[in-house]
């Protein structure tokens, strides 16, 4: 922070010295003239002494420091030489015209010093009755100097009295007038070195300047206006005796101006005590209240804000009253803040705690899968969005064995910091579980109870969890009052078919099953929590199955992510802006491996064209020709068996799709081949060797042939297909 | 897939060239049930040398061959089958039923 001295420093010197100088200039051309205008007065320059320039250069002093006191001697002298012309006298007219104009200026910067506006404003009773004082002063030590000057002439003591009477007069009359003028221009005073403030003009006037000036002023006027219409009829009687008139005027003016002002001002000053300097102490009190209230910290203890300062005042009455009032009125207001504000740092504290917990929460569910898309081409995605800052789904999705990948999908009764809590537990629990046991259904059972463990809240949890053998694409799973994953396969996509099971942490005598489904190459299931769908929009509606349902069947050859993507979005779209009212969750896969696929008519004659595309997948170096040579034979073996009796009259001819997929981890290769003919079960004929005799039974060489040479055989009848799942390994 | 009739007495050597597989496995038939074909024929001999790939449709005809020739009283012999066919014919069965000579 600067110092105001430093300030004035920075102020140019040039600009002071240049203002200075013509502060000096000014003084003493306008007291030059004053003096000479009123000298040139026949009337005014005889005996009498009526010197209007008196009240003016202790004025210019007091306003404009040194260059006004030597500018009015200045102008002082510059008459002076004009009747005058013995130097010394000049010099001596001269200093004394300088002390005359000093005495003010010194005494009143003395008096002043220690206020917080030294500057010459007459804002108060104070203010006016020390210039009175100094006025007083001023004439006399005048008078005084003058004495050694006049003892030949022993000019009469009513001369003296009336020039003393006349500079105080003019000093009172002329000088206060010119003061609060001078005030008011946009000029700066120039005060004395001991004076470190620096000015400010007031743009306005306040409380107690206006009071005093209004009561100064209406008593000066009224106090010229009695003296003026007492005395001016007689002005303008024949032998009126001009020097007589002036003196009468001159005492009549100084008795009524003492015994008007010193009460009025004293009555002023008690106002001002009492009421006005109270007033203008409260307005300031009032506005800095708010800043001192902001700049608070509210690390450092209570806000304790003090009563207001009286700063010298003396509030009686109802002044006092209203100040009672407003100390009491701050004192309950710094409380109330103070406790507003422990309060708001409390709640952000909170919120900042959640969302640290949302962040560990958002930590203990995978957010990225390239592990399991490196390792083992599986397509993953997963999102959980919870309602509040954290919530009670989760997905997990984690290694469970050599070729085999584990993924759950749950949802904790409840939201918030309680479904939070039992969340992190049942993650934990059910993870351990599926990978301490061989079964993801005794996994369940064992999970279910140590969740109902201690579990004094009563919470419970939806489950559903399945295990994925990369290498053969079966998966086995368990459910737990969860919502049926959506299977994803293409045309044939829909709902798993799967037991409800009960939910977990709610009996401890529960006990779960699993089951398998086969996955063929492309194929993924989709989980997801309720949610989904039982998101609402503005009228209260449920998203539903049926809406979910079709985005997923729009989305069916989409990727994981932007599968579940689009799911979010149109349940974002439905919602519309409503606020989220269930935790968001959705865990998808597919196992991906790369896909070829064609299509044959269910005829003998394409035989050539099915090892035509089978061909170019063996070539490769891992592989024989004998690997090559046994899938033309299973191949040949299932489509004859389609083409011979897949299509009896009646059953209409659809083409036989045959879809290869090598999986190069494993070193394999997936050979699903699928037709649109009658049931049939390609698996359940007996196999059969050749044997003596046997001439009908030679049906079940095909079958045998394609057992013995696959590493392993699949059937499945969906979607009014048969679908026969095969996997020859690479060799 | 080509067959090659070869008459010598009452010898028939059948030597087979490609895949005997669904399609090309009724040509086979066509010989060995044609009884003109096999008139005065005691041996009939299936050289598959050249055979790569045998599936079911042509096991069945092989078969039809040893019966139509066990009808008659007569000797059928499969010779040099390769490693992958000899394995075909071990898994089915077919080689304890044949005469097979490598």
């Amino acid at each position: 922070m600067m110092q105001p001295s430093d300030e004035k420093e920075r102020f140019s010197e040039a600009h002071r010295v240049a203002y200075a100088a013509l502060a000096c200039v000014g003084c003493a051309v306008l007291y030059f003239a004053v003096l000479q205008a009123f000298l040139e007065i026949p009337l005014f320059n005889t005996d009498t002494q009526v010197r209007p320039a008196s009240g003016l250069g202790p004025v210019l002093g007091l306003f404009f420091g040194v260059p006004g006191i030597l500018g009015c001697a200045v102008g002082n002298l510059a008459s002076d030489m004009l009747y005058e012309s013995d130097p010394v006298l000049l010099a001596a007219y001269f200093a004394i015209q300088i002390a005359y104009n000093a005495v003010p200026y010194l005494i009143w910067y003395v008096v002043m010093r220690k206020s917080e506006h030294p500057f010459p404003r007459l804002d108060s009773s104070a203010n006016v009755a020390l210039f009175m004082a100094l006025a007083l002063l001023d004439a006399i030590v005048v008078s005084v100097l003058l004495v050694p000057f006049e003892l030949d002439t022993m000019v009469a003591f009513d001369i003296h009295l009336i020039r003393w009477l006349n500079n105080v007069i003019f000093l009172v009359y002329l000088g206060i007038p010119t003061l609060i003028v001078l005030d008011r221009l946009p000029l700066e005073p120039l005060a004395p070195p001991w004076i470190r403030l620096r000015y400010r003009q007031r743009k306005t006037m306040n409380l107690s300047q206006r009071t005093t000036f209004a009561v100064t002023f209406g008593a000066a006027c009224a106090i010229l206006v009695l003296v003026g219409l007492t005395y001016a009829p007689r002005f303008f009687e024949p032998n009126a005796d001009f020097a007589q008139l002036i003196g009468s005027i001159y005492i009549m003016a100084a008795v009524l101006t003492a015994t008007v002002f010193a009460p009025l001002l004293s009555v002023v000053h008690a106002l001002e005590k009492r009421f006005t300097r109270p007033i203008e102490v409260l307005t300031e009190a009032s506005r800095t209240f708010v800043e001192q209230v902001a700049a608070h910290d509210p690390g450092r203890g209570s806000l304790a804000v003090s009563d207001v300062d009286l700063k010298g005042t003396a509030p009686r009455h109802e002044m006092r009253d209203l100040f009672a009032s407003t100390n009491k009125m701050r004192a309950d207001l710094a409380r109330y803040i103070g406790e507003l504000s422990e309060a708001t740092a409390e709640r952000e504290r909170t919120a900042a705690e959640l969302d640290i917990a949302s962040t560990i929460q958002n930590g203990a569910v995978p957010h990225d899968f390239s592990y399991f898309s490196e390792r083992y081409q599986l397509d993953v995605a997963g999102v959980m969005r919870t309602a509040k800052e954290v919530g009670g789904d989760f997905y997990d999705v984690f290694d469970a064995g050599p070729h085999a990948v584990g993924f759950v999908i749950a949802d904790v009764s409840g939201k918030g910091v309680p479904a939070a809590l039992f969340m992190m537990r049942a993650l934990t629990e059910i993870r351990e579980q599926i990978l301490h046991r061989n079964d993801v259904g005794s996994a369940f059972t064992l999970a279910n109870r140590a969740l109902c463990d201690h579990n004094e809240a009563s919470l419970f949890v939806t489950v559903f969890a399945c295990i994925l053998d990369t290498e053969t694409g079966t998966v086995t799973y368990a459910n737990a009052g969860h919502n049926p994953p959506w299977l994803r396969r293409g045309v044939r996509s829909g709902w798993l078919d799967v037991a409800p099971g009960f939910v977990m942490g709610a009996l401890d005598t529960v006990s779960y099953a699993s089951a398998t489904i086969d996955l063929s190459p492309g194929d993924g299931l989709l989980m997801y929590t309720d949610g989904v769908t039982e998101a609402v929009d503005a009228k209260q509606e449920l998203f539903g199955t049926r809406r979910f349902e079709d985005v997923l069947h729009t989305a069916a050859g989409a990727d994981a992510e932007a599968a579940i993507a689009q799911a979010v979005e149109a349940v974002d779209r439905f919602a519309d802006g409503v606020d989220q009212a269930d935790d968001i969750s959705l865990l998808a896969f597919s196992w991906n491996l790369p896909v070829v696929s064609t299509e044959f008519p269910p005829d003998d004659r394409y035989l050539d064209d099915l090892f035509a595309f089978l061909k170019p997948l063996t070539e490769r170096a891992d592989c024989t020709d004998r690997t090559y040579l046994d899938l033309m034979l299973i191949s040949e073996e299932v489509f004859v068996n389609i083409a011979h009796y897949g299509f009896p009259e009646g059953q209409p001819i659809q083409p036989v799709k045959v879809e290869a997929a090598i999986d190069e981890r494993a070193r394999c290769l997936h050979l699903t081949i699928s037709d649109g003919g009658i049931a049939y079960n390609p698996l359940s004929f007996q196999p059969e060797k050749v044997g003596m005799g046997s001439d009908d039974r030679i049906g079940g060489l095909g079958i045998l042939l394609v057992k013995e040479r696959a590493d392993d055989v699949r059937y499945e009848r969906t979607g009014g297909m048969n679908v026969l799942h095969i996997v020859k390994k690479f060799v | 897939m080509e067959i090659t009739e070869q008459r010598e007495g009452a010898t028939l050597v059948l030597t087979l060239d490609g895949r005997l597989d669904t399609l090309t496995s009724p040509s086979l038939e066509s010989i060995v049930a044609n009884a003109d074909t096999l008139a005065g024929v005691e041996t009939l001999v299936l050289n598959i040398a050249a055979v790569e790939y045998v599936s079911s449709a042509g096991l069945r005809v092989v078969l039809q061959a040893h019966k139509a020739m066990e009808a008659r009283k007569g000797v059928f012999v499969v010779r040099h089958p390769n490693e992958y066919v000899a394995e075909v014919f071990q898994v089915t069965g077919f080689a304890d039923v044949l005469t097979i000579e490598a």
